[in-house]
């Protein structure tokens, strides 16, 4: 009884501490929000950027930017990402092959991204400038690449694992091959987790700076080639802060970027939960 | 849902040999797939190592310990002295992780245990928002919100480490919040029932029972979280204040690895060049070391 | 259903693929590529615009970076016309010996304050103590007793070499100072400290700032083009070996008399100015 009364102080930490994450939140989203969201026009989205030291334009070419170096690395992370998860959990036993695999796939997760970026500035930027432009959206996209594919890999490994293997046995049992067990039984059932996770992959893509300030050029000009240089969205929000203290445009694109990935976190939530409703369903 | 076709069954088995070869064909290009993680990490550390290696040895154990900066493009010409951009790392690091740590672990708790289920359906999304935010809009906000504050409050430049501390907590609350909160659910339930039925109290429970049991989980979540902290370099460049000393308050501005690395990189040659690429390596040296930890931790996790 | 959302995200990439390559179209000689110092950087988007509009074939690309960065970028090919607010350094010329540079205006160097500071003006000398840190309070230089927040620019910035070459005589700055990456970042942080001190180039002062006199000299146009102000330096375009194409009709048009009342009206002493004011001071005297 006495231990019941004692137990009321704790308990009211506890629900402190959740309502204090949630306040933290709120409180971030709504000050970007509250004064992004009347920056955000048509005219704000469609409309060339401003010149230098000036206010006002629009955040296109920005716009255009982050969608090519997140394209570029989805190209590039997604079927690498697929495939080794598939080759991870279908093809192999608990081999060592598959351990450092693996590790390294952790390892890759937890490079900063600032390291990533220097890498990406030696190889793509100055190594392979011939190839990529230099400075370029090529070169962004593919340093980019090298972020995302760590976390493709382990939720796509994650999707495959959920699949029961009854239907594998199923589909080898009627005389299929392993291949084509999993290209009509496996993948299909596991698309939806595959698919949250390389668009989980692409809001690490787009939220990205330290890389991209290394690898993506900065030019506001609106790109004509992916070989050119450009400037995605959270390095317009960088630039333009630190630079020339346009916070209105700054508002603009962060508000831009934060309804960008909370939808992308929303439809992850929704297909997560539609797919683990079905998956229980069979 | 699986579909039987039978012609293409019939077909398959006249032509084996051609079968064969095409599974194994498929075999080899995901075996490729698979590798690319390894080689990424092989072509990341080689590059990174050759152009930074050369001038960690030739600078020695001066660069860690010495505390001038001073780069020019000629090594002889330069001061090499990065320990006031470790400590400034460490410091930033630990105090994120100090303040993030009791926060977290207690939102976890109460997500696990505590949160009825409509309160636990609006807090997991808010968890998962929070780790979606760009780190630049996390220094946006400190820039605009948290360094005026200070710099009225507290005096001093406003860029400080106690700025870059209360931004850095949220950034690895996410990581701390949604690993430990697995790791108090795996703990079996008849650890808690068992308690519960001895008559112990809900709050004691969680302390003495379920807390301990998920520990190793916590503290892996822990250590991550110090892994993101340390290698965190847009928000910490926007509101630490770039000043490579020692910080001798934790209003005083500070610099770090990443930011120091970032804000020199656009415009460093030769001898300068390859020296950042040195404090890369040191960085990357740190957080290796500390994953390292967190994979024992993790691996003494006992599992159900 | 599941089979076509697949397709649709395949056809949506290869859709970007061939956008991509398809538009591969534009070659090296019109895209002209501009990199380096932030305080070049927004006359020379400027000046871009006026330029394009008279060249619509050509697309100039404007990076900052910082004065080092832009002239290693012209040396190693990257961009075809570097921007320094420095002059070319030793090491520089022979890292790169066919770099030419060409001065397109004359920029001065303001040292601001915040607007709410007491203090009109400063000796050379007391600038100089409070930049290599030997004096720390306002009140050491006439002000109220509040310690001094020293902002700098990074290393790699042409406008921090002219203070080091002009003011500190080839001195250290203090290490006590904090460091912002840009000209609009100083100004930023100086309007909102009431304490700090910063230097920005004169073209970017405005209200938000205070910009002092130096021994009794206000920096003005007038003042900078007959060198009364005593911060200044040359802008610099900066080529790898002597310029042609497009970045030769661009530096062109750049000292034309179109190219440079662009500079005039953003308050960067033109070239001709400089001269005739100097050769008129010299004269009188």
């Amino acid at each position: 009884m006495e231990a019941k009364r004692r137990e009321l102080v704790p308990l009211a930490l506890l629900w402190g501490a959740g309502i204090a994450t949630l306040v933290i939140l709120i409180v971030i989203l709504v000050y970007i929000l509250a004064n992004g969201l009347p920056v955000i026009s048509w005219q704000f989205l469609t409309g060339e950027p401003a010149l230098w030291g000036q206010t006002g334009g629009g955040i296109y070419s920005t716009i255009v930017a982050t969608l090519a170096v997140t394209g570029i690395s989805l190209l590039v992370a997604a079927p690498l990402s697929v495939g080794g998860a598939i080759y991870l959990n279908e093809y192999t036993k608990e081999t060592p092959l598959r351990k450092v695999i693996r590790q390294a796939a952790e390892i890759l997760a937890g490079i900063p991204s600032i390291i990533v970026g220097l890498f990406g500035f030696l190889f793509f930027v100055i190594y392979l400038a011939p190839i990529t432009g230099g400075w370029s959206m090529i070169s962004g996209g593919l340093t980019l690449a090298f972020m995302v594919l760590p976390i493709s890999l382990r939720t796509s490994e994650e999707a495959l694992k959920t699949v029961p293997t009854e239907l594998r046995e199923g589909s080898l049992g009627i005389g299929a091959t392993r291949w084509q067990s999993i290209t009509t039984v496996v993948l299909p059932t596991a698309l939806p987790g595959i698919i949250t996770g390389l668009i989980l992959g692409v809001g690490r893509a787009v939220g990205e700076t330290a890389a991209i300030l290394l690898t993506a050029g900065g030019s506001l000009n609106l790109i004509q080639s992916l070989r050119d240089p450009g400037r995605p969205m959270t390095l317009n929000i960088y630039d333009v802060l630190t630079e020339y203290r346009d916070t209105t445009t700054a508002y603009g694109t962060a508000a831009v970027l934060i309804i960008a990935i909370l939808a992308i976190t929303l439809i992850t939530d929704v297909l997560m939960n539609n797919y683990t409703k079905k998956l229980k369903g069979l | 849902m699986i579909c039987i076709k039978p012609s293409r069954e019939v077909r398959s088995l006249r032509r084996s040999a051609t079968r064969d070869i095409r599974e194994r064909t498929v075999a080899l290009l995901l075996l490729l797939c698979g590798i690319s993680s390894v080689c990424a990490i092989f072509l990341i550390i080689t590059f990174i190592f050759a152009e930074g290696l050369p001038f960690l040895i030739q600078a020695g154990p001066s660069f860690l310990i010495s505390s001038v900066w001073r780069p020019t493009d000629s090594f002889s010409a330069g001061l090499w002295g990065i320990f006031p951009i470790i400590v400034g790392s460490l410091i930033v690091t630990l105090g994120a992780v100090a303040i993030g740590t009791p926060l977290g672990v207690a939102c976890a708790v109460f997500l696990a245990e505590i949160a009825p289920a409509p309160v636990r359906r609006v807090l997991v999304p808010s968890v998962n928002a929070l780790a979606g935010v760009p780190s630049v809009v996390y220094g946006f906000f400190g820039l605009l919100v948290i360094v005026p504050w200070i710099r009225g409050q507290f005096g001093g430049f406003g860029t400080s480490v106690f700025a870059a501390w209360l931004i850095l907590f949220i950034m690895i609350l996410p990581t701390i919040i949604s690993i430990s909160t697995d790791s108090i659910r795996a703990v079996p339930r008849e650890y808690k029932e068992g308690s519960l039925a001895m008559g112990a109290t809900r709050w004691q429970t969680i302390r003495s029972v379920l807390v301990p049991a998920a520990s190793s989980g916590i503290i892996a979540s822990v250590i991550l979280g110090m892994g993101r902290a340390i290698g965190e370099t847009m928000a910490v460049l926007m509101v630490a204040g770039n000043s490579v000393t020692i910080p001798d308050s934790i209003f005083a501005p500070t610099s770090t690895l990443t930011a120091q690395i970032a804000l020199e990189m656009g415009y460093a040659t030769g001898a300068h060049r390859e020296a950042l690429f040195a404090m890369g390596i040191v960085l990357f040296a740190f957080i290796m070391i500390l994953t390292g930890f967190a994979n024992l931790a993790s691996r003494r996790r006992i599992t159900y | 259903m599941k089979k076509i959302l697949p397709i649709v995200l395949v056809s949506m990439l290869v859709a970007l693929a061939v956008f991509g390559a398809g538009c591969t179209s534009s070659t090296n000689s019109t895209k002209l590529q501009l990199a380096g110092s932030t305080t070049v950087q927004p006359h020379a988007e400027a000046l871009a615009k006026a330029f394009q509009a008279n060249n619509s074939s050509v697309q100039v690309f404007v990076q900052g970076g910082g004065s080092s960065a832009g002239v290693t970028a012209v040396g190693t090919g990257t961009a075809d016309i570097g921007m320094s607010s420095a002059n070319l350094s030793k090491s520089q010329l022979s890292q790169y010996p066919n770099l030419k540079a060409v001065p397109i205006a004359v920029d001065g160097i303001a040292i601001v304050v915040n607007p709410q500071n007491t203090i009109n003006n400063l000796t050379l000398s007391q600038t100089r103590d409070i930049f290599t840190g030997n004096v720390t309070n306002w009140k050491q230089v006439g002000g109220s007793d509040a310690k001094i927040n020293v902002v700098n620019r990074e290393e790699g910035s042409g406008t921090r070499d002219g203070i080091q070459k002009i003011v500190l005589k080839g001195g250290n700055f203090s290490s006590g100072g904090i460091t912002q990456s840009s000209t609009g970042a100083v100004r930023s942080y100086v309007a909102g400290d009431p304490n700090a001190i910063g230097y920005i180039s004169f073209a970017e002062v405005d209200n938000s700032v205070k910009a002092l006199s130096i021994d009794g000299v206000a920096p003005t146009y007038a003042t900078i083009a007959n060198g009364t102000y005593p911060i200044q330096r040359d802008l610099l375009f900066v080529t790898n070996g002597d310029p042609s194409g497009n970045a030769k009709a661009f530096i062109d048009f750049t000292l034309s008399p179109a190219g440079q009342a662009i500079l005039k009206a953003d308050k960067e002493v033109s070239i001709s100015d400089a001269s005739a004011a100097k050769v008129t001071t010299s004269a009188a005297k």
